[in-house]
């Protein structure tokens, strides 16, 4: 996802070794539907089975957030996170939060 | 009397029909999607998954996969009913462990893909989006891990 920090939802990152631990880095999106997607997805509600579109949008978002925590940490002047949690809310029909937050580390 | 009998077809005929297209297409998808798992796990071979949240190796990186899954039309009537009475729902339990598996699948596939040899630390979480109770506008299924490289 990205390429110089490392992500970690474990409490060490492999292979490494913490030298200093900074802090809260956290991110989040909130995303609310598509009305093409949702005329599909209603379709699909006849049928069952899995909401491609909203798969796609929600993992867009996602990827989205984990990039802001990213950011948040780089800004602290960490090179990765560790302990690492997400979590998805419907803030209001129809919209949903992806938030994304660990600890932002130094790793040698 | 036959013409009562003409509207009361034609105000429930789409609804039956609703319910047997779900139930048709419900069905097959299932049974189609349970045996697309099992070929998949099959073939997954031997990545390690577990929950622990402690891991040797030389490199390790979070790994996602999610889906969000829903209802066909005969299954949620059938859910809305069964509300009246209550207990197990056992429709909804097979759903959501199939997404479950679906979930855990994709990141599993993700980590192999890149050459991991194991996913440590992994967390399942749900969240209902849209409509609540009804599960209209499905149920998303999220597994993410550490993937370990040694």
């Amino acid at each position: 996802m990205t390429d110089d920090i490392i992500l970690t939802n474990m409490e060490s990152v492999p292979g490494r070794t913490i030298v200093r631990h900074i802090g809260l880095a956290q991110g989040n999106v909130v995303r609310a539907k598509h009305v093409g997607r949702d005329i599909a997805a209603g379709l699909k509600n006849i049928v069952g089975g899995e909401l491609r579109g909203y798969t796609e949008l929600l993992e867009e978002a996602r990827r989205d957030a984990i990039r802001r925590m990213t950011e948040d940490a780089r800004a602290q002047g960490a090179n990765a996170i560790v302990n690492i949690r997400l979590s998805t809310s419907s803030v209001t029909s129809g919209a949903s939060e992806l938030y994304a937050y660990g600890t932002a580390v130094v790793v040698e | 009397m036959n013409d009562i009998t003409l509207s009361m077809l034609i105000s429930i005929g789409p609804f039956v029909a609703l319910l047997l297209i779900g139930f048709i297409f419900g069905t097959v998808a299932q049974r189609n999607h349970l045996a697309d798992l099992e070929q998949r796990e099959a073939e997954l071979g031997d990545v390690m998954l577990t929950t622990l949240p402690h891991a040797d190796g030389e490199r390790g990186e979070l790994v996602t996969g999610s889906t969000v899954v829903a209802y066909d039309f005969f299954r949620r009537i059938a859910v809305t009913l069964r509300k009246l009475i209550g207990g197990r729902f056992q429709m909804h339990e097979n759903m959501m462990m199939r997404a479950r598996r679906e979930a855990v699948l994709r990141m599993a596939e993700d980590a192999q893909g890149r050459g991991a040899v194991a996913v440590h630390n992994i967390r399942l979480i749900s969240s209902n989006l849209g409509d609540s109770g009804t599960a209209m506008g499905g149920c998303e299924v999220l597994a993410y891990g550490t993937a370990v490289w040694t």
